[in-house]
């Protein structure tokens, strides 16, 4: 995802239903967010890279190095905490679910596309979460970033 | 210590060590002659001009921002260091007012172009935040050659650089051309401002040019040993900072720079304990 | 032919003249001490026979083969250099500095060459020693040995007992004259004008009027003694 997008807050589908439904990730139990499939625990035994034990340095130059080298992890299961942002790229003018991640200043940003299992419930604006996906970069006109495809939702 | 090996692993951190190691050695080495020639805070002044320069290449679009950077700091170099000596501005006016000009009117251009993210892009220049964590391979082939080419051009000319900044008059008076001389440093410098400006941004490039000549002056009285012990102190506390920060999850430019400062305290010590040796 | 010779110059700053219609020469082997009032132009006149400056008007000549290069040169120290890392070393050699050409480093000739000039200073003792930690009288003994090392023809020297105390400026002196004795030619600025009549051949008086003569015709002139009553006390 291109670092250092200013948040363009448009309201969509996905917006509404968060405000229909009150699923809060933080409030409830993993289980009861995921409709369809198992726990985190159990979808992803074995995370490939884990950006949460990662210091805040590292972690953003990781997330932009998944962006400008997506050959080196595509496939790979990644585990990465940061803020949720309903993100508007004015490039392609569409919106994706991205997860948010600061540098050690705090003044620059990145991040990740990712998509959830099923029909489990995004997050708020600005909530902090953690997520495990696979990275896929299907480069597609739709979505030219990185996604976190299969992506489950844990509370720790 | 795991930790690091699996960090180590990533090849954007390699490049980091790499280029962090490459533009500290050479701030070092041009840092001896320029702090003599009290012109210390020259890295700052420069990095401003750079900074109008890149404000300049945004607005513009230009597709590869080094075509208008490089060239614009040369001219900034040569001006501020030729017109150091025997003019009406003295040194360190010139540079302040070269440099606070840059500085205001690039970020003045810079709130008419469209960028996203304003604040962070400058903050990035300014402080380095991660770029140098962030760069491509061709990004530290360029640094690689531009290091060695300084190198190189520093080994070769060691001597004349010595008279030059010991004794101009007296250079001049035996035949050589000092103002060719002076117009290489002004080059050298300014290439590696620009370059050093990825590893710890504008406002922080100064140290990389002072603390390690200043602390070589501390213990070494001969202008070889400070040198080389410029380029030591220089090389190890890039290392260690990129190193600790990648660790403890701090900026790598202010860490780079408190490694510095520290190290710096740790040589003040030992030439006062030492006293004043002959 | 003489080794310098100095044609109806002219000296100043931005069009302006301190000191005009100068003419004199200089032969091989010879003293000239160039004594004036402050701001008379003396320190301007030895950057221009040093090439360091150009005149406004009139030639230099220089003959006997001499090159840029060959002359050596004692400038009035700066704080810069007071306060500088060097060795001993490291400073006298930079005077081999127009004989290395399109060298990178110092040939052994030259550093022997450095390592004469220094004992023949009497300095060889400290050649490791850094320069900032040497008293006046030692400093200016090691750039005489760095301005012997860039000749053996002439040597220009500015001021160089300034700020020395007296037994050690009368060292200088003697040292400087053992030097003319050798047959290297000395042309000094000096405000001592005293000292300027016990030791050079020739005298050149810079300013409102302008002398040029041995030092005999000097003290016997009206300028001269006039200088000298003006300047008397001083030791």
């Amino acid at each position: 995802m291109p670092n250092n997008r200013v948040v363009n807050k448009t309201k969509t589908v996905t917006d509404v239903m968060e405000e229909q439904t009150t699923v809060a990730p933080e409030a409830t139990p993993a289980e009861e967010v995921i409709v369809d499939t198992a726990p985190a625990e159990m979808r992803y035994d074995t995370v490939d890279i884990d950006l949460t034990q990662s210091s805040e340095t590292m972690l953003y130059s990781e997330v932009i190095d998944m962006g400008t080298s997506p050959d080196n992890y595509v496939g790979k299961i990644i585990k990465v905490h940061g803020q949720y942002m309903f993100f508007h790229d004015e490039m392609s003018e569409n919106s994706y679910p991205t997860v948010v991640v600061l540098d050690a200043t705090k003044c620059c940003a990145t991040g990740l596309v990712f998509e959830l299992e099923g029909d489990a419930g995004y997050p708020q604006e600005d909530q902090e979460f953690t997520v495990t996906g696979a990275l896929d970069y299907p480069s597609s006109e739709d979505c030219p970033f990185p996604i976190l495809k299969n992506a489950v939702i844990t509370t720790e | 210590m795991d930790k690091l090996a699996e960090y180590l692993q990533y090849p954007f951190v390699r490049y980091a060590l790499i280029v962090g190691v490459l533009i500290a050695l050479c701030s070092s080495l041009l840092g001896v002659p320029l702090v003599l020639k009290r012109f210390s805070f020259i890295g700052d002044g420069l990095s401003h001009v750079a900074f109008g320069a890149m404000c300049i290449a945004t607005v513009l679009k230009l597709s590869n921002n080094m075509l208008l950077i490089m060239p614009v700091t040369i001219i900034g170099a040569v001006l501020i260091l030729r017109t150091g000596t025997n003019t009406k501005i003295k040194g360190d006016a010139i540079i302040a007012m070269i440099s606070v000009a840059a500085l205001a009117f690039g970020y003045l251009i810079m709130n008419f172009s469209n960028t996203p993210n304003l604040a962070g892009d400058v903050c990035t220049t300014l402080f380095g935040s991660t770029s140098i964590l962030t760069l491509s391979r061709a990004d530290v082939w360029l640094c690689i050659i531009m290091s060695v080419l300084v190198l190189v051009i520093f080994v070769l000319f060691y001597h004349r650089i010595f008279a030059v900044t010991f004794d101009e008059n007296f250079a001049r008076a035996t035949g050589m051309d000092t103002e060719k001389y002076n117009l290489l440093i002004a080059i050298i410098t300014a290439v590696i401002i620009v370059l050093a400006m990825n590893l710890v941004g504008s406002l922080l490039i100064s140290a990389l040019i002072i603390f390690p000549a200043i602390s070589a002056m501390r213990l070494f009285h001969n202008y070889f040993k400070v040198t080389v012990f410029s380029a030591i102190f220089a090389v190890i506390c890039a290392f260690s900072g990129i190193i600790i920060s990648i660790l403890a999850g701090t900026p790598v430019g202010s860490t780079i720079v408190g490694v510095n400062v520290l190290a710096f305290a740790v040589c003040w010590s030992i030439g006062k304990l030492r006293g004043t040796a002959a | 032919m003489a080794l310098l010779t100095v044609n109806d110059v002219s000296l100043g700053y931005d069009g302006r003249a301190i000191a005009e219609h100068l003419s004199f020469t200089v032969e091989k082997g010879d003293y000239l001490c160039i004594v004036g009032e402050n701001g008379s132009g003396k320190t301007t006149l030895m950057k221009t026979l040093l090439n360091l400056k150009k005149p406004l008007a009139g030639e230099i000549i220089t003959g006997d083969d001499l090159k840029p290069g060959e002359i050596g040169y004692l400038p009035q120290q700066t704080e810069v250099q007071r306060d500088f890392p060097a060795s001993v070393m490291e400073v006298v050699l930079s005077g081999c500095l127009s004989r290395m050409g399109n060298r990178v480093f110092y040939s052994r000739e030259e550093k022997q060459l450095a390592v004469e000039n220094m004992k023949r200073m009497g300095i060889l003792d400290r050649a490791d020693q850094c320069y900032r930690e040497l008293s006046g009288g030692q400093q200016q003994r090691v750039l005489l040995a760095r301005a012997l090392c860039a000749t053996q023809k002439v040597l220009l020297l500015d001021e160089p007992v300034a700020g020395l105390d007296p037994k050690v400026t009368a060292d200088m002196y003697r040292l400087i004259q053992s030097l003319n004795k050798e047959g290297i030619t000395i042309i000094m600025v000096s405000h001592d004008v005293a000292a300027a009549l016990q030791y050079a051949k020739h005298i050149l008086h810079v300013g409102n009027r302008v002398f040029f003569g041995t030092r005999e015709e000097y003290s016997s002139s009206k300028l001269g003694r006039l200088f000298l009553e003006q300047e008397g006390g001083e030791a």
